[in-house]
């Protein structure tokens, strides 16, 4: 790391306080009526990063890999229930299937990134496994959601139409393949935009982090494109699990639309 | 020899919406025989389950209790996906595919992993839909989502007899439909299962339409299905 880090304490961040009172004031003085919210929303910034660091310096002080694989299941379970509750009519049994693709796709994209990648011991400590995973659940996360939310009301706009394919012999992949498409772009549209129009419109987080803490700006370059590489590889894995697996939830063995899902 | 279709003590209750909801029942305990050749037409209120029924002869759906047979098996032991290429089906509402009128007729040929057509195959089947005469020649080169309602239609139900089934089941296919054009479109559909050999079961609310056909008729009462014979055009005869 560069000698030219310039450290923030919590007198730097008492100081930067300073920036929501002035939201908060701003607000009041024209009626807005946001102060209650900001207020809340600082608060709960400022809890959640702290106790995130505290857990995230305990969590970097694990040796085992296995542990650690441990914290990034539980944290794909948490993205599996938040996915869930963005799904307007969830399926049952939809937890497991957002689980397992969640955690499927960005594992395989943060073990790639990691061992292939990086080819070096050191990646697989804590320090490196938990940020690389909570950024790639998050993303897939997105993901998984839009894609799971699109499925679902193609599969009901496009009833007849698929009715119509399973009539004439497809399978309930082949009768999908189109709700399964549409699900697909609709979720890697964002991350298509992203991957356009990186650096030039803003600066990606990661590299404003490593930039900040004194990293030569070009090593930050490669990073972010680790991570946005890790991001495009496990979204469409994710995606292609998740759908794979909705597709058997929302048709029976014989082929059969369950219209009651819908 | 055995019905086609064989409906026994068939009951069926639609899956309930909700977790935990009870199931309501549509068709209860019912049996009847299909026989082959024949024109059949399913009839009642709106609401009784005609589609319903309908959807039970190529498994769309499957009875909670009961069995139904065809062609003297059990319709479970055939493998379903080719238990529907014998079993053509005409929804309420046509569907058009991306493309052009050809395009539309050549799908049902590229649905299969193991059945694979030839180009030859698939055009030489194509050719034969056409000449049915359904639909002028000049339109099957156009987009399908230029065709009206009617013509539409007419595709679906080309469509749903290019794989040579021998059961066509039709979903009220008229009712779109203004008088005129019914008239011609159930005309059509008489002629190709006269000339196909189909056995054809259709669901209609039409009492005009219903005796036009004639032969055998389901009627859903209250969840019983009760056959009689109507000759055509004309009065009741069992």
């Amino acid at each position: 790391m560069d000698n030219g880090m310039i450290i923030v304490d919590w007198l730097s961040v008492a100081t930067g306080l300073g920036l929501a009172f002035v939201a908060i004031g701003l607000s009041y003085f024209q009626g807005f009526r946001m102060e209650r919210d900001l207020i809340i929303g600082v608060v709960r910034a400022v809890l959640q990063l702290t106790i995130l660091g505290y857990v995230l310096a305990y969590v970097f002080l694990i040796k085992s890999v296995w542990y650690t694989a441990l914290i990034l299941l539980l944290m794909a379970f948490a993205a599996a229930v938040t996915a869930k509750g963005r799904i307007k009519r969830p399926y049952p049994g939809a937890i497991p299937v957002l689980w397992i693709s969640i955690a499927g796709g960005s594992f395989f994209a943060v073990t790639y990134i990691t061992i292939l990648t990086m080819a070096d011991p050191q990646a697989l400590t804590p320090r490196y496994l938990i940020p690389l995973g909570g950024m790639a659940i998050g993303n897939v996360l997105n993901g998984i959601s839009l894609a799971g939310e699109r499925f679902c009301s193609e599969l009901e706009s496009q009833r007849d139409r698929i009715e119509v394919l399973l009539s004439l012999g497809a399978d309930s992949h082949r009768a999908a393949a189109e709700s399964v498409r549409a699900a697909f772009t609709a979720a890697m549209i964002p991350t298509l935009n992203m991957l356009m129009v990186v650096g030039l419109i803003q600066i990606p987080g990661i590299m404003v982090g490593q930039v900040l803490t004194g990293t030569d700006p070009l090593i930050a370059a490669r990073y972010q494109l680790l991570v946005l590489f890790m991001i495009v590889g496990g979204k469409t894995l994710s995606l292609t699990i998740g759908l794979r697996l909705a597709v058997r939830k929302y048709f029976t063995p014989e082929h059969q639309l369950r219209k009651e899902l819908l | 020899m055995p019905a086609l279709f064989e409906f026994r003590s068939v009951t069926y209750s639609a899956p309930p919406r909700d977790r935990g909801a009870v199931p309501t029942p549509i068709l209860v305990d019912a049996s009847f025989d299909v026989p082959r050749g024949v024109f059949a037409v399913i009839t009642g209120p709106s609401g009784a389950g005609k589609s319903t029924l309908l959807r039970l002869f190529n498994r769309l759906a499957d009875p909670t209790s009961g069995e139904i047979r065809f062609d003297g098996k059990d319709i479970r032991d055939y493998p379903v996906i080719e238990l529907r290429r014998r079993i053509g089906w005409v929804p309420q509402v046509p569907v058009r595919f991306a493309g052009t009128l050809e395009d539309n007729l050549r799908v049902p040929f590229t649905l299969s992993r193991n059945l694979k057509f030839s180009a030859e195959q698939i055009e030489a089947a194509v050719g034969e839909l056409k000449a049915l005469g359904l639909l002028p020649e000049e339109l099957y080169r156009r987009k399908a989502d230029d065709l009206s309602v009617g013509e539409a239609q007419r595709l679906t139900l080309l469509r749903a007899v290019a794989l040579r089934p021998e059961v066509l089941l039709l979903d009220e296919p008229t009712s779109a439909l203004d008088p005129d054009a019914s008239d011609k479109l159930l005309a059509q559909i008489e002629r190709i299962r006269a000339e196909r050999n189909l056995t054809a079961i259709m669901v209609s609310h039409r009492p005009e339409e219903v005796r036009r056909i004639g032969g055998l008729t389901l009627r859903i009462v209250d969840g019983r299905v009760v056959t009689s014979e109507i000759s055509p055009q004309g009065g009741r005869n069992g």
